[in-house]
């Protein structure tokens, strides 16, 4: 590392990437900075600000990827942290990302950093497909007129790299760029009169919080009147008397202001193609979002993604791979010996300590050995399919098929993302509920995720239950299909209640549809890696906790307790009393839950009756400790037992009136 | 100043419609050769007359004189036509008149594109004079004998795919829905083309594709391209 980086007790200057979703931000940021990162949540928040080290001529930077904006005026949680970096962390130079093509839609962005009054560069990205497309843009023109570089580059070819940077060193220091739109009257004069009372650490950015206080911006309001209670009284009294004119918000007002300047901008600097030309997918992305065809190919997604590739490939050869030939063959056999070599007996303290360690459930021989052997395949397959549809542009797609459906139960189609999600780590998933806009909607989220969703260890283990049995369509059993029917049905039944249930204003539905594009290996890595590292370092010590509880419950007896009300449970339900420490378990790792299923089945305890039965009331029942925790954090602890309860009582309802029909009709015996 | 259809500005536009309303004193408009006119018949609007020459709207056969070229004689008759259809409007429709109503009528004509005065002329039921009693030259909307107005600006949503226009205004009850569209960079001016309604609608603005639900959808109104 270079000596500038390691001096201490002074800070880097920063170098802020800033744009929209989807623009290459990502990849401009590891082309800047090479090896050196680390990915963090911004305090407070569960998004993820990743950060690392460039050399820029003589400076080193702290570069900083922001999240995706569209606009200093935040909506979702991902703009706020992003403007928030930009507000707080005083940026020595910011780097404003676009999609050439889309240039006119994005201006309005960069015409708002140049009202910050910050160095900024524009860098005009993904010029190879603006070429294809025919777009063409007088970069140098622009700059003039902009008055900062403009500067031209194709991120993941590493295309203009060395002019980036000459711009970076140009504008580092080079002071703040002039403002470049003169508002309406009222609102300069509002302008100049709240600009001088903002307190002291505002005045950098004074003309950019006057313009936003202007559009009724709480967050700046709230720390205004936090540091300056008079001067918010004061800058309250100017807002209203600029607002009174008749018909009009500000906040429109000033976005057309800006948006006059970018369309003479683009009217003088940019060439669209007389006729829009269609690539090849231009047209992929059309069949994605026709339901005649985008239904078929989100089963073909879901089939191939999920099934073979998450449920086959990772629950059945990788797990079969190291629990089977590495672990169950060799690794625990031999810490077997070994412990009892060390601890001999089969009662007293060194039973015990031996059981803490090893044995049917140790913290080494189930905790970790699950943790890595059955989950951590699984879930690391399931990251990889995440990553790469989230990579190909496809999941927008799949939210604006499924919005309809999710109006029902009173969400909108951007919930699909927890609700995949959930198909993968539940924990994760009711942590991304944040992007979600009303409480309602996350309430109905976390409550649905806890209840119908099967994580993927879960459905991996299940999955391979299910698959004996007489096949049905593609090679799927009818328990298996059964299963999802029956997961699923309640899913959107339960949904459908609790919307109706809680009050509240319907979720509106809005996202850009990006381009669909081939994923790239680089992203598909970062990405995967950067979840599989969370997973690792968030639940595997919970498993280890889980092994804890389990071992003191053992020693203590309250186990046994809790096992012999379980076995009554379960016995109603039709299923052997044995499967009483099953659903137990389960409550501690959802996937140790069906683990111990596998075992029951293999041992030859359970017919085909009883499995269906038991792994749709495994599914439906009560979340891991991992999740309820979340839940807890998330939801508060009241809601949390409300929904602990009410899950409890769904699944073994469900699971028993499931026992009866089938009794009843003799249809699986 | 703005330049309009012909190449020529608003002052151009009242020169070349003084010299049609002098050949209609003289009773000659409808001839399909006019005659030239004396300049200083024309006031001083006669400043104008390099850019109709410019434009190949007029020709001057003589000093001192101004004949219409075929294309000058097509572009004036258009312009007396919406000047008058503009006076109908504000004195059928706003109810002014007299004095009242000139300044707005002028104010009308030039505001007023193509597109716009064929739906004001049905509006209207084709209307065959002025409030002052002058002919209106008919158009194409009068000689079919159309009877039906489409809507000039429509909801999103009541567009069919595969239609386009132009983002007239935004307006929801809901605030932050309008925040939604603006942050996206959905403004009014830009072109908007409607792609989909079923699953849910989307619709292309630039070379950006979004997708939004119906509340969303009808926060957007658009002109139609006529």
């Amino acid at each position: 590392m270079s000596a500038a980086a390691t001096r201490v007790g002074e800070r880097l200057p920063t170098l802020a990437l800033v744009g929209n979703p989807n623009v290459g931000k990502s990849v401009m940021f590891y082309n800047l900075t090479g090896r050196y990162v680390t990915v963090s949540n911004y305090p407070g928040s569960t998004i993820e600000v990743t950060r690392g080290k460039a050399r820029v001529g003589d400076t080193t930077f702290e570069v900083v990827d922001t999240p995706g904006m569209y606009s200093l005026m935040p909506i979702t949680d991902e703009e706020r942290v992003a403007r928030r970096i930009l507000l707080e962390a005083e940026p020595g130079v910011v780097l404003h990302m676009v999609d050439a093509k889309n240039l006119p839609r994005m201006l309005p962005l960069t015409v708002q950093l140049l009202e910050l009054g910050l160095p900024l560069v524009l860098v005009l990205n993904m010029m190879d497909e603006a070429d294809r497309l025919g777009v063409e843009i007088d970069a140098a023109a622009l700059s003039r007129d902009l008055g900062i570089p403009v500067v031209q580059t194709v991120s993941i070819a590493r295309k203009g790299m060395s002019a980036l940077r000459e711009a970076i060193g140009q504008v580092m220091g080079a002071g703040p760029p002039a403002p470049p739109v003169r508002h309406e009257a009222a609102v300069e004069r509002a302008v100049d009169e709240i600009a001088p009372m903002l307190p002291d650490r505002f005045q950098h950015l004074a003309r950019a919080c006057a313009l936003l206080l202007l559009q009724r911006d709480e967050e700046i309001d709230a720390l205004v009147e936090a540091e300056d209670p008079d001067a918010a009284a004061t800058v309250e009294r100017v807002v209203r008397g600029a607002t009174r004119h008749p018909g009009k918000t500000l906040s429109f007002t000033v976005a057309m202001a800006r948006q006059a300047l970018v369309r003479d901008l683009v009217a003088r600097h940019m060439r669209l193609p007389a006729e829009r030309r269609f690539t090849l997918s231009d047209r992929l992305g059309d069949l994605t979002i026709n339901p005649i065809t985008g239904v078929p190919i989100l089963l073909l997604v879901i089939y191939f993604g999920l099934y073979k590739f998450v449920g086959v490939f990772g629950a059945g050869v990788l797990v079969d791979l190291l629990e089977k030939k590495l672990f169950s063959a060799h690794v625990i056999p031999w810490l077997d010996e070994l412990l009892r070599n060390l601890l001999p007996g089969e009662s007293g303290w060194r039973y015990w300590t031996r059981e803490l360690f090893g044995g049917q459930y140790g913290v080494i021989s189930m905790g970790l050995t699950y943790a890595i052997t059955i989950v951590m395949p699984i879930v690391s397959m399931f990251f990889l399919f995440f990553s790469i549809m989230e990579d190909s542009g496809y999941f927008p797609r799949l939210a604006m098929l499924v919005d309809r459906l999710f109006k029902k139960i009173g969400l909108n189609g951007r919930a699909v993302i927890p609700v995949v999600l959930g198909f993968g780590c539940g924990t994760m998933a009711t942590m991304v509920t944040r992007i979600q806009e009303t409480r309602r909607e996350r309430v109905i989220t976390t409550f649905l995720l806890a209840l119908a969703i099967p994580c993927s260890a879960q459905f991996g283990v299940i999955t391979g239950l299910l698959a004996q049995g007489e096949q049905g369509v593609l090679g799927l059993s009818y328990v298996f299909l059964a299963w999802i029917a029956i997961f699923f049905g309640v899913f959107l039944l339960a949904g459908w209640l609790l919307s109706r249930l809680l009050e509240g204003p319907p979720a509106s539905f809005y996202m850009e549809l990006p381009t669909l594009r081939l994923p790239r290996l680089t992203n598909v890595v970062i990405k995967t890696v950067a979840r599989v590292k969370w997973y690792f370092l968030e639940v595997l010590p919970l498993f280890v906790v889980a092994s804890l509880l389990v071992w003191i419950g053992r020693l203590t007896g309250l186990f046994a307790l809790l096992v012999a009300g379980m076995r009554q449970l379960v016995t109603a339900i039709g299923l052997p009393p044995a499967a009483g420490e099953v659903f137990l378990y389960g409550f501690f790792r959802r996937d140790l839950g069906a683990a111990g299923l596998y075992k029951l089945n293999e041992a030859g305890q359970l017919d085909g009756a009883q499995l269906l039965v038991a792994a749709v009331t495994l599914t439906l029942f009560m979340p891991c400790v991992a999740q309820f925790l979340i839940m807890k954090k998330e939801r508060g602890l009241r809601t949390s037992l409300i929904m602990a309860g009410a899950i409890f009582f769904i699944a073994f309802g469900v699971g028993g009136a499931l026992h009866l029909l089938l009794s009843a009709t003799g249809i699986m015996s | 100043m703005t330049h309009n259809a012909n190449g020529i500005d608003e002052k151009a536009e009242e020169l070349l419609e003084a010299i049609w309303v002098a050949l209609e004193l003289d009773g000659l408009e409808r001839q399909p050769e006019p005659p030239a006119i004396q300049l200083d018949r024309l006031g001083d609007e006669q400043l104008q007359l390099e850019q109709l020459l410019g434009e190949q709207l007029a020709e001057t056969p003589t000093p001192g004189t101004v004949r219409l070229t075929a294309r000058g004689r097509e572009a004036a008759e258009n312009i007396i036509r919406r000047h008058r259809l503009a006076e109908r409007l504000v004195v059928d429709v706003f109810d002014l008149h007299g004095e009242e109503m000139e300044p707005y009528a002028c104010r009308f004509e030039h505001l007023v594109h193509p597109g716009l005065e064929e739906r004001i002329c049905t509006l209207l039921g084709h209307p065959r004079v002025c409030p002052h009693d002058k002919p209106i030259p008919p158009g194409p909307c009068c000689r079919e004998e159309r009877h039906e107005v489409g809507p000039v600006v429509v909801r999103l949503p009541d567009l069919h795919p595969g239609q386009r226009g132009t983002i007239a205004y935004l307006y929801s009850e809901d605030q932050a829905r309008l925040g939604k569209l603006l942050a996206m960079g959905v403004l009014p001016g830009a072109e908007i083309e409607l792609q989909r309604r079923i699953p849910t609608f989307v619709f292309r603005v630039g070379f950006s594709q979004f997708a939004v639900d119906e509340q969303v959808a009808s926060a957007v109104y658009v002109r139609l391209e006529s």
